[in-house]
């Protein structure tokens, strides 16, 4: 506040007085759905991930494996040439410790997200994922990490599918 | 090559429903506030009087688009208004067909700017402007300060 401006002008209301109706209000919620299409390479991705396995494209021009698969490769201008399976083990490239949820909601207990390139994958593509079973303190660029999939029969075909990706067993560290 | 291997059956195609959380709570304001608690309270429609040049503003307006002055006296409507412009409605918010047309209107009043825009409680095929018509509101007790407390206009 300034020398001339003490207090701005208005009247503050709380959410109390929304909720207890001082002031006329309306509600109102739009019903903003829509259905997002997956399309040939990320649908047969979700139908692998509910299978447990991780697919990617390989493009036989530049001999990159494309992970997230897509049909057409953006170095070569061509569709891309087939399937390959790649592992869910991979490197720590960045990551974040969050302390908003997924509704940029304050939270107390940080969320670690991050972004991981997969073995098997071309160099720096993987996909972001959470990860877990680790703490503030030892996360860490480079760390190798390995996939926690859900139980079969709890998987839908997303990538939630994987509840976090967890320190490597016998990895060094 | 990839287009002779693509999917022909749909059904192998996955999608990723969503939905926008975009609700949210909106507050009459200071003349809003005034209007639809004298709809409410008293049955009636009142807009506000500019001292400085007279014009009267429905829905009523803190400042006078004219003068920009404050506006503090207030003033109820005429019992009756004018139709100004009719439209027949077919579809609903979300889109889908109404089961029957709504006829919808924006009233005038004598000596005031502006208008409501509200249901017309009339069939379609005398829905037009010109026609002379007085709100409907909810009985006492059931009205909660919103526009609807005023469930349309009728001849």
């Amino acid at each position: 506040m300034t020398a001339r401006v003490t207090r701005w002008p208005g009247v503050e209301l709380g959410s109390k007085d929304l909720e207890s109706g001082k002031v006329t209000t309306v509600r109102f919620r739009p019903e903003a759905k829509f259905a997002w299409s997956a399309g040939e390479a990320m649908s047969r991705f979700l139908a692998e991930l509910q299978r447990g396995r991780l697919i990617a494209r390989e493009c036989k021009s530049c001999g990159r494996i494309l992970f997230p698969p897509r049909m057409f490769c953006e170095e070569c201008f061509r569709p891309t040439d087939g399937w390959v399976y790649v592992r869910d083990t991979g490197t720590i490239e960045t990551y974040s410790i969050s302390y908003l949820d997924t509704d940029a909601r304050r939270i107390t207990e940080p969320i670690l997200v991050g972004v991981v390139s997969l073995d098997g994958a071309s160099p720096k593509m993987g996909l972001m994922h959470y990860f877990g079973e680790m703490t503030t303190k030892e996360i860490r660029i480079g760390m190798k990490v390995q996939a926690k999939w859900r139980p079969p029969e709890s998987r839908v075909g997303s990538v939630l599918d994987i509840e976090f990706f967890r320190p490597r067993k016998g990895a060094e560290r | 090559m990839t287009f002779t291997e693509r999917t022909t059956d749909a059904r192998m195609f996955r999608h990723w429903p969503g939905d926008i959380e975009a609700d949210y709570i909106y507050t009459s304001g200071l003349a809003g506030e005034r209007f639809f608690r004298e709809l409410r309270d008293r049955g009636h429609l009142a807009g506000t009087r500019c001292s400085e040049c007279g014009k009267q503003w429905i829905p009523p307006k803190l400042f006078c688009e004219e003068c920009f002055k404050e506006t503090h006296e207030w003033v109820d409507l005429p019992r009756t208004g004018t139709v100004a412009a009719t439209c027949v409605v077919r579809v609903a918010l979300d889109g889908a067909p109404l089961r029957a047309p709504e006829v919808w209107g924006l009233v005038r009043f004598a000596g005031f700017q502006g208008g409501l825009v509200h249901r017309l409680l009339v069939t379609e095929d005398r829905a037009r402007a010109g026609l002379r018509v007085r709100p409907v509101l909810k009985p006492e007790g059931s009205r909660s300060g919103a526009i609807t407390d005023i469930e349309g206009f009728a001849p």
